[in-house]
């Protein structure tokens, strides 16, 4: 009952497309190696939507203000968002920032991997200002981060830690929580908010 | 045909290439070409962003496709006309069957026998489900004698994530039956479920449903598994005697009991898999009983689906990523199938039969998606089949119908091999326009080489979207096709060219319009043939199919509302209209939530009037009649980790039908439904905490 193929000569279309997926392959390796544009472009168009479901203090005469602490790929989809959007009526500025101390007067801190080390410098200055904490490495938000970005199959999804919004005295819609994937410290906090 | 598939070089079906080796040069020289001469330039995120910004965050967090590009893409940006049902659709809408989430689609109609199957017609095209290609988690659902799925209650919804339907010819990337279209379920991910979800149904009309879904996922390990099974019985509708158009008798049966399985365990970048489908279901509607000496009682239909798999996604550097799969698969109609029980002029004139048929395949996919530059990405894939066909039917009889037949023997399996190369360019021109450049070369013992290209522009402008789309497709005849009725050995393959164009806009980000115009030319047709001795599958003429998809989506606040018309012009080659297909269809939507817990869904689906394929005895002539069908469901969900649902299926109880292509005049469609059911969801988090701690102190 075997099966017999038939057998014919390779063809030159044959010949050309092997060649074409070794040059192909080839060029592909070779060539740089660019960030996942479509991704940051998501992260960021979510951080600008963020600002419609938060709770802010009133402070209506300043820009609203986006601190990016450390290196990101996030930065160049934002400063294009905002050269186009403004948050209610308020400009909106991209700040980077290198040190915690930097971040004074934002509104929104996006913490870049590299700043991670800072991790409990930057919460209690988030918590004294007020500021909604913003990561996307995986388990930043068990550590106190507020939203945490988080890869849901092709999507792109992310995780809020509740606890910590409130300890930054800042309110959230239930829209957003809808779509959060709801998290809970690792840790506990004390009254005073250093972990334990 | 078992000398045909066993000796390829006799096989008289054999298709020549109908392209020339100097075109697929081309293609390449193409590829290759556009590999070095447009490297990345500026990178042109505007009209993403833009078009991001338009989004609501629903939408932003909104399920991105896989199907049509065999990648991740935005559905706006995908070179064909997708539509997807969510996980959140089937569970408020109270989805029974997987034609139930079809039915609120555009372009989609049906001939559901209310029996062992049900048939999907896609855009105008009348077919056994060979025309469309059912996935489910990437790999196919088909059944692999006859090329067909099968339509009914088999499919787990509870854990289904969503289901993507892809409109139009897509054999550039899935090979044969991807002509009509391309349905792939997603099941949940053990990420997705995390914790146990049990849920119970019951109706009238029998109806039973219960399911299970258990999910674990460790974050830190990134590891997880999930199981999900389910147990479902229904007897649909009330076909006896008057009911039913009197095609059966008052004692007929008309069961339904479907059992399902899916296991899924993920380690980093690995995932093995499995879903299992055991199907038995009455089998009295395939044909008219009164008035023959066929039993409408105590036969059935018993068929299994396994499919298992092994996947790897290597995604680790940025501008490229490996997805590699090997899959094994089974279709098999088992061998306690009693299809027939016949009565003679006396009692031992007549018989009962058994039937066996399995069928098994092995395959590998291998794919690579290549970003080059900014502008340009690649994604190509090689495949690899292996079949184990049975021959035929094996059947066995016992010498009277009162008497069981024996278990039929093992039938001969027939082996083929199926080779693919399919590649797919992406080409960003400008900022807001993109073409894909795609094809897919087959080489199978036995239906020889077959090459199938793809053509396809998207332009996206802020709220505006454009896709320009020339696609090839066709379908190659199956042993079931070769051999069911009389048998034709001579059949060749179906071809299908396809031309849409689609257009969409978002007034804003809760209000969005989209139309799909469309030709459908689809050659060489197999198409039933009836003679004096009995019927057989033929290639016979082409079918002419011009379009129109038209949907319009509302959803702000608590209201969500949808709108969709199609109108489908199906002629053959003189310009009559194809049997079983309505010019005109529609369907309507609207979902109310009164609180956070309470919500109210009305849907409406409109069928126009249609022909049948032959006359209708009780009515006299060959038009089936329009019909409006109106469902609803009321849930309160989350009540202490309890959602209850009460559905009603055809609340008006309208009286309507569907076409047949067999002895039976037409099908009665299931009258009104009522169902309830609880569903209970448990966190196992402060358990496994629990659990941890223990652990931990010892």
């Amino acid at each position: 009952m075997k099966n017999s193929v038939n057998r014919k000569k390779r063809s030159p279309g044959a010949l050309m497309i092997a060649a074409a997926i070794v040059i192909m392959g080839f060029s592909a390796l070779a060539a740089d190696n660019e960030k996942d544009s479509r991704a940051d472009d998501i992260k960021a168009v979510f951080v600008y939507k963020f600002t419609g479901y938060i709770t802010w203090p009133e402070d209506d005469d300043k820009p609203f203000t986006i601190a990016i602490l450390g290196k990101t790929s996030l930065l160049e989809p934002l400063k294009t968002i905002a050269e186009k959007k403004t948050v209610d009526t308020r400009p909106l500025l991209i700040r980077e920032c290198s040190n915690v101390d930097d971040v004074s007067g934002a509104n929104i801190l996006l913490i870049a991997e590299t700043m991670e080390k800072h991790l409990e410098a930057i919460l209690k200055k988030a918590e004294e200002e007020n500021i909604l904490t913003v990561g996307s490495s995986p388990g930043l938000a068990k550590k106190g981060v507020a939203i945490n970005f988080c890869p849901m199959e092709d999507r792109i999804g992310f995780e809020m830690n509740l606890n910590a919004l409130k300890r930054s005295g800042l309110g959230v819609s239930s829209q957003l929580v809808k779509l959060a994937k709801l998290v809970e410290e690792d840790r506990p906090r004390d009254a005073g908010g250093e972990l334990k | 045909m078992k000398k045909h598939i066993a000796d390829g070089t006799q096989a008289p079906f054999i298709m020549k290439p109908r392209y020339s080796t100097s075109v697929l040069s081309c293609l390449c020289l193409f590829m290759f070409m556009m590999s070095f001469l447009l490297p990345g330039n500026a990178y042109g995120q505007k009209t993403d962003l833009d078009t991001m910004l338009n989004l609501s965050l629903e939408e932003l967090a909104n399920l991105p496709v896989t199907t049509p590009a065999k990648k991740s893409q935005k559905r706006s940006e995908t070179p064909a006309t997708v539509r997807i049902i969510t996980a959140k659709d089937i569970e408020e809408r109270g989805y029974l069957t997987l034609e139930e989430a079809l039915a609120d689609l555009p372009g989609i109609q049906f001939r559901n026998i209310v029996g062992f199957n049900s048939y999907v017609f896609m855009r105008g095209i009348p077919n056994q489900n060979n025309l469309i290609l059912l996935m489910v988690d990437g790999v196919q659902m088909n059944e692999l004698n006859s090329g067909g799925f099968y339509g009914g209650g088999q499919y787990n919804l509870a854990n289904v994530e969503r289901i993507e339907v892809v409109y139009g010819p897509a054999s550039a990337l899935y090979g044969t039956h991807a002509v009509s279209g391309v349905i792939n379920i997603i099941t949940k991910a053990p990420k997705d479920v995390q914790g146990l979800r049990v849920s119970s149904l019951t109706g009238n009309h029998k109806t039973l449903q219960h399911d299970l879904i258990y999910g674990y996922f460790n974050e830190k390990h990134d590891f997880g598994f999930s199981l999900s099974g389910m147990f479902k019985k229904s007897d649909k509708a009330d076909l006896r005697g008057a009911k039913g158009d009197y095609n059966w008798s008052d004692s007929m049966d008309n069961f339904e009991d479907d059992f399902a399985l899916d296991a899924k365990a993920q380690y980093k970048s690995f995932t093995i898999g499995l879903n299992f489908q055991d199907k038995q279901a009455s089998r009295a509607t395939k044909e008219k009983t009164i008035g023959t000496p066929l039993q409408d009682h105590g036969i059935d239909w018993h068929i299994h689906f396994l499919n298992a798999y092994a996947k790897y996604d290597y995604e680790k550097p940025k501008n490229w990523s490996l997805h590699s799969m090997a899959y094994f698969r089974d279709t098999t109609v088992e061998d306690d199938t009693r299809p027939v029980i016949r009565w003679g002029w006396d009692a031992n004139g007549g018989y009962q039969e058994r039937w066996y048929r399995p069928n098994y395949l092995l395959g590998v996919e291998n794919r690579v998606n290549i970003s080059i530059g900014k502008k340009l990405s690649l994604a190509l894939g090689v495949v690899y089949e292996h079949e184990w066909l049975s021959a035929g039917y094996s059947k066995s009889r016992s010498h009277s119908p009162f008497d069981n037949a024996p278990k039929p023997e093992d039938p001969d399996l027939l082996m083929s091999n199926l080779g693919s190369f399919y590649t797919q360019l992406e080409w960003r021109m400008i900022d807001s326009l993109a073409m894909t450049v795609g094809a897919r070369y087959d080489y199978s013992d036995v239906y020889g080489s077959v090459l199938t290209p793809r053509l396809g522009l998207v332009f996206n402008k802020e709220k505006f979207t454009a896709k320009l789309l020339y696609t090839e497709a066709y379908r190659a005849p199956k042993i079931w096709d070769f051999q069911d009725g009389l048998g034709n050995p001579g059949l060749t393959s179906e071809e299908m060219r396809s031309l849409e164009l689609v257009l969409g806009y978002s007034f804003t980000e809760h209000w969005r319009v989209e139309l799909s115009v469309y030709r459908n030319v689809l050659r060489n047709c197999i198409t039933r043939e009836e003679n004096a001795s009995g019927w057989r599958w033929v290639n016979r003429g082409r079918v002419n199919t011009n379009g129109v998809e038209s949907t319009i989506e509302y959803r702000i606040g608590k209201w969500k509302t949808y709108l969709n018309y199609t109108y489908t012009d199906s002629g053959d080659e003189n310009g009559e209209m194809v049997p079983e297909i309505s010019p005109h269809t529609a369907n309507a939507g609207v979902q109310y939530a009164f609180t956070d817990h309470l919500r109210l869904d009305l849907r409406g689906q409109y069928l126009g009037k249609r022909r049948n394929t032959h006359e209708i005895g009780f009515s006299g002539d060959r038009w089936i009649d329009d019909a409006f069908i109106l469902h609803g469901t009321l849930s309160y969900l989350d009540y202490h980790g309890f959602d209850f649902q009460l559905a009603a299926k055809n609340m008006l109880n309208e009286k309507y039908y569907h076409p047949s292509d067999t002895s039976v005049s037409r099908y009665r469609q299931p009258q009104f439904t009522i169902m309830f059911k609880v569903v209970k969801r448990f966190s196992l988090a402060p358990v496994y905490a629990k659990i941890s701690d223990k652990v931990r102190k010892q």
